[in-house]
């Protein structure tokens, strides 16, 4: 593929689905220096895979599966944040963030309470509050339609739970 | 709030997103990564070329070696005997073999090229076939090159040296051995320490495969 022709197709998907992009960097780094980094390390692989999208899935549901594969692997490569390196020149600024006064809280709630989820469940909670079917699910994330069900119901209830708590709070 | 409701809270963000990007600047961060993946593409294809082209060379010499020590032979330098012959193909032959490793090498790697498209449970299983060919076969490749390039093939060219000035390996200083020796262990540990980074790596991978099945 010629590369104005991938850049024409990463743009489109970049304009229509962002907010992919944003949530799962939110979801998965929490300082400003990470988020740049996983950004960038995300919007990357997106634009790479443009020659491996062959048009099985929808655009979101692809998009969604390279951004979480790539999160996970951020998230789990060697020693990353204790030695404080980065595989890539960050390019600052790329991102940029909102400041907390015009955030939702209850939105800003929401990733607190994704944050405690183990890594793989951080992933299906995602898919499962962007209205994603279990299907869909267990088609990115690799498992069973079944084994998704047990852990959604288990998110469900701790998401429940964590918000009785705080209005009771 | 029940499900329903944290539903909509979490889709208010599709309205006002928490962040937003700098199209200029991901564009520089685009081109960047490209510029470095092609500088990486093409060294490596140097890296291969240059090989080759050595490899080539040091099958030269070591049949050179062979040819001319054949014409020397003289009663100083004795008859050509099946040692020779045994060294003077036994270094070309490892030279040669040295190439094939590194070029089955690089096929491996490019094979491993990031792809996607599969779910995420596939990706960590590949991956950690990728891991454990890097610790078997890999590893033995690796061993394979370090002792064709570090060990046969310089031993045969000090071979042919001493022979042409009328030595026999004997005579020839420790020194030259000493530093086949340090090469030897040099690539060793190193590849040593590759393997438990790729151990290491396969353990967490092999965490993660847990967690996706809820163990």
């Amino acid at each position: 593929m010629h590369d104005t022709e991938r850049d024409r197709i990463f743009g489109e998907w970049l304009a229509g689905h962002k907010g992919i992009l944003f949530k799962v960097v939110h979801a998965y780094a929490f300082e400003h220096a990470d988020r740049q980094d996983l950004f960038q390390e995300i919007t990357i692989q997106v634009w790479r895979s443009v020659d491996a999208f062959r048009g099985d899935s929808s655009v979101p549901t692809w998009m969604y599966r390279v951004a979480l594969n790539t999160a996970l692997a951020w998230t789990r490569k060697e020693g990353r944040h204790q030695r404080g390196k980065q595989s890539l020149e960050v390019v600052e600024g790329l991102l940029t963030t909102l400041s907390s006064e015009e955030r939702d809280p209850r939105v800003e709630w929401l990733y607190q309470q994704i944050a405690q989820l183990k890594d793989v469940d951080r992933s299906v909670a995602l898919l499962l509050l962007d209205g994603f079917s279990y299907k869909e699910i267990a088609a990115i994330v690799g498992l069973t339609e079944s084994n998704v069900g047990v852990k959604i119901n288990r998110i469900k209830s701790a998401l429940a739970g964590k918000s009785l708590e705080e209005t009771a709070s | 709030m029940n499900f329903d409701e944290l539903m909509a809270v979490w889709k208010s963000q599709d309205a006002a997103p928490l962040h937003d990007v700098n199209q200029t600047l991901l564009h520089q961060a685009l081109r960047q990564d490209e510029a470095r993946l092609q500088k990486e593409r093409r060294t490596e294809k140097w890296v291969v070329y240059l090989f080759g082209a050595g490899v080539v060379a040091a099958m030269a010499l070591c049949l050179t070696q062979l040819i001319h020590f054949h014409r020397l032979a003289s009663e100083r330098h004795g008859a050509v005997t099946g040692w020779d012959y045994a060294m003077g193909i036994a270094g070309a032959a490892a030279a040669l073999l040295a190439w094939g490793v590194v070029y089955v090498g690089h096929r491996a790697q490019a094979r491993r090229e990031q792809c996607f498209g599969e779910s995420l449970r596939d990706q960590i299983n590949r991956r950690i076939t990728q891991l454990d060919d890097a610790t078997t076969g890999g590893r033995r490749r690796t061993l394979l090159l370090l002792v064709l390039v570090g060990a046969i093939f310089p031993t045969a060219i000090l071979y042919f040296f001493a022979r042409i000035n009328g030595k026999t390996l004997s005579d020839v200083s420790f020194l030259p051995f000493a530093m086949i020796i340090w090469c030897l262990l040099l690539g060793a540990w190193t590849l040593r320490r590759s393997v438990q980074r790729a151990i290491s790596r396969k353990r967490r991978l092999e965490e993660l495969l847990k967690e996706l099945d809820g163990q």
